[in-house]
């Protein structure tokens, strides 16, 4: 009965990694709804889910990345390849120019996990190189001026809702995250790449494809980030190709981080890295709407990362070397 | 073995005193891969155009190489412990606002909080990393959104302009030359040999090595990680500092934006330089040959004038890959 009452950190490690971020979200709110004047309205909820939108969108397909000890920083630029391509090909209709810009999503990925794979570079330095070829390509793309998209069905689409309710940029969200969630916790493809994070060599041992996994989770990474031009270019109605998606990639990795999916891989939590993007998002509404300013945000932003990783990572190592 | 794979072993059979000189080549190669790219893009720059190899556009290739260049002498460190530090370009950026800032208080005053300022965000950063045991590229991940921040704060997100009439010498910092060649300049060099000797000659020097090449091995040897760990980026914090006031007596006013997307040209000119991103294996002076690459570059596409900017995004990420592709090819061509 004695261990009953004592905390085992092995267990405190993984309720928190696996809590800590639902944890920090739910104390946002109940600060929120004592010291924000109109938070806890039906409109302040929805902006919250809208504006996340495509840093969640993203984090998902980082999260599968990140899960197989990897990073991708250039969504951002890979995001406004996308978007280029989107406006550009706006003309030839709607569909002929969503399916290229997924397709090109996939591609600009695919061109990271092969170099990745195939010569077994850092992905930190392998996408530190594609970020910049890839913004200069959406600039070229773009001859550096603001494109716009001129299609009204497409621009309608960020007022569109779902069933009448449920904002349509929430139900992409979802709808991924579910698709998302299926492949890592049902599939072969979902346990390999837990594997490959856990210990590449030997899941390469056990008969892992690996340079296949590993190419298609940064393609999957890329279709993310081109599911999150496409939503930019329907709210904004044009497309900034030297703007757009800037600076996206700390985002997308810090709600991952927050998120509890260890930077160094193996374990994917896929709902978590969800919740991380709304907390990132409901650190900024809360900044905005105690009319506190902006620089503020940045600094409360740094203070949860580090908390709640610095929490997750103190448990982590009293229990052992990996969870 | 397929034929062609015969063949070629046939060849180096054969002829021993080719293979040797391939070798040879290829040793050269990989030691000097930089040195060689320098010389070529140097070469081609001088030969296309008149203006380039001038004593004037020179000192501006020294002067722009200075203050990327004194960043990515720390970042050099911080990769050669095979660790990351992305907020050098917002710890860049608070220590030249904050020179700004405190530059009517006596530019002694204002120079030294700021790189009080950069020796405090390299500290934590160190602390983070050492102490929470935080993945070095979360922690700076963070210091860079932090310090970003406090930028903002501390001006409003305005331009905080230094008064002219405050000090000579701090502006000299910036613009002042000797004998033609710009002050920066010449303080980015002496930093670089001093570096250079440091890594290669103290035990301190030694110990940064071994903890990247394999740093439990370090550990038993009775290395104290934490340490080094703390001091490369206590010292790259300062160096940013130094850098991010220099660029202030420069343009002789402080720019909370200043030194956006340094960390990455910093880390850039790091792996042109042949540093390993795992730690263990590099040099100052790859680090120095590889910032005066992405200098000359530049001043190719401000030369040239027609080719539009998006292009040199596009060539410097396809040089970059290229590079590691090479060395890695290079690497595991020696060992089957």
């Amino acid at each position: 009965m004695r261990e009953h009452w004592q905390i085992d950190p092995a267990r405190a490690a993984n309720y928190f990694s696996r809590y800590g971020v639902i944890i920090t979200a739910v104390i946002l709110v109940i600060m929120n709804i004592i010291y924000t004047p109109n938070f806890f309205s039906i409109n302040t909820l929805w902006n919250l889910v809208i504006q996340s939108s495509i840093v969640a969108l993203m984090t998902l397909g980082m999260t599968i990345v990140i899960t197989t000890a990897g990073i991708d920083i250039s969504v951002g630029a890979a995001m406004a390849v996308c978007g280029a391509v989107l406006a550009k090909y706006m003309p030839c209709g709607i569909a002929a120019a969503l399916a290229l810009t997924l397709l090109t999503g996939i591609v600009l990925g695919m061109i990271n996990g092969y170099i990745i794979g195939r010569f077994n570079i850092q992905p930190i330095i392998v996408t530190l190189a594609t970020m910049m070829s890839y913004r200069g390509l959406a600039q070229m793309i773009g001859e550096g001026r603001k494109m716009p998209v001129e299609a009204e069905v497409f621009n309608n689409l960020s007022y569109y809702k779902v069933f009448g309710t449920i904002p349509v940029q929430l139900f992409i969200v979802l709808l991924f995250a579910l698709v998302i969630y299926i492949l890592m916790r049902k599939t072969t493809f979902g346990r390999q790449v837990e594997a490959i994070g856990g210990n590449e060599k030997a899941a390469r041992i056990a008969g892992v494809n690996t340079f296949r996994v590993i190419l298609v989770s940064y393609a999957i990474c890329g279709l993310a980030a081109s599911f999150g031009a496409i939503l930019e270019a329907a709210r904004l109605s044009s497309v900034d190709v030297t703007n757009m998606g800037k600076y996206i990639e700390f985002d997308v990795v810090a709600a991952v981080a927050i998120g509890g999916t260890f930077l160094s891989g193996g374990k994917a939590r896929i709902l978590n890295s969800l919740i991380g993007a709304w907390v990132m998002r409901l650190i900024t509404i809360t900044v905005n709407m105690n009319n506190i300013e902006y620089a503020y945000s940045l600094i409360i932003k740094t203070l949860v990362i580090i908390l709640a990783v610095a929490v997750s990572s103190l448990l982590n190592r009293s229990e052992g070397k990996n969870i | 073995m397929n034929s062609a794979q015969i063949e070629r072993n046939q060849n180096t059979t054969a002829n021993p005193a080719v293979s040797k000189l391939a070798c040879r080549l290829f040793g050269v190669l990989k030691a000097e891969g930089v040195m060689v790219c320098f010389l070529i893009i140097f070469t081609f720059a001088a030969v296309n155009y008149d203006m380039f190899f001038t004593a004037r556009n020179i000192a501006n290739l020294l002067l722009s190489a200075s203050i990327i260049g004194i960043v990515a002498l720390g970042m050099t460190m911080v990769i050669l412990t095979g660790g990351i530090d992305l907020s050098v370009g917002s710890v860049f950026a608070l220590s030249g606002v904050i020179a700004a800032i405190y530059a009517p208080f006596g530019i002694v005053t204002a120079v030294a909080l700021g790189l009080l300022s950069g020796l405090l965000c390299g500290l934590i950063n160190g602390l983070i990393i050492t102490r929470l045991k935080i993945e070095p590229f979360v922690a700076t991940l963070a210091m860079l959104i932090g310090a970003r921040g406090l930028c903002h704060l501390l001006t409003h997100s305005l331009i905080i302009s230094i008064d002219g009439s405050v000090s000579g010498w701090f502006t000299s910092l910036g613009r002042g030359k000797i004998i033609g060649i710009p002050i920066s300049g010449l303080i980015f060099i002496i930093l670089a040999i001093i570096i250079s000797i440091f890594l290669r000659s103290t035990v301190l020097g030694r110990n940064i090595y071994a903890v990247g090449d394999n740093e439990a091995g370090a550990r038993l040897s009775g290395i104290r990680i934490n340490r080094v760990k703390l001091f490369v980026y206590t010292t790259n914090g300062l160096l940013a500092a130094f850098a991010g006031i220099i660029l202030s007596a420069k343009l002789g006013m402080g720019q909370p934006t200043a030194g956006d997307m340094y960390e990455m040209e910093a880390i850039l000119a790091v792996v042109l330089g042949g540093t390993l991103i795992t730690g263990g294996v590099g040099r100052i002076r790859g680090t120095v040959i590889g910032i005066f690459i992405l200098v000359m570059i530049n001043n190719i596409f401000n030369l040239q004038g027609i080719i539009e900017t998006w292009y040199r995004h596009i060539i410097l990420g396809s040089i970059l890959l290229a590079v590691v592709i090479f060395q890695k090819v290079l690497l595991i061509g020696k060992q089957p």
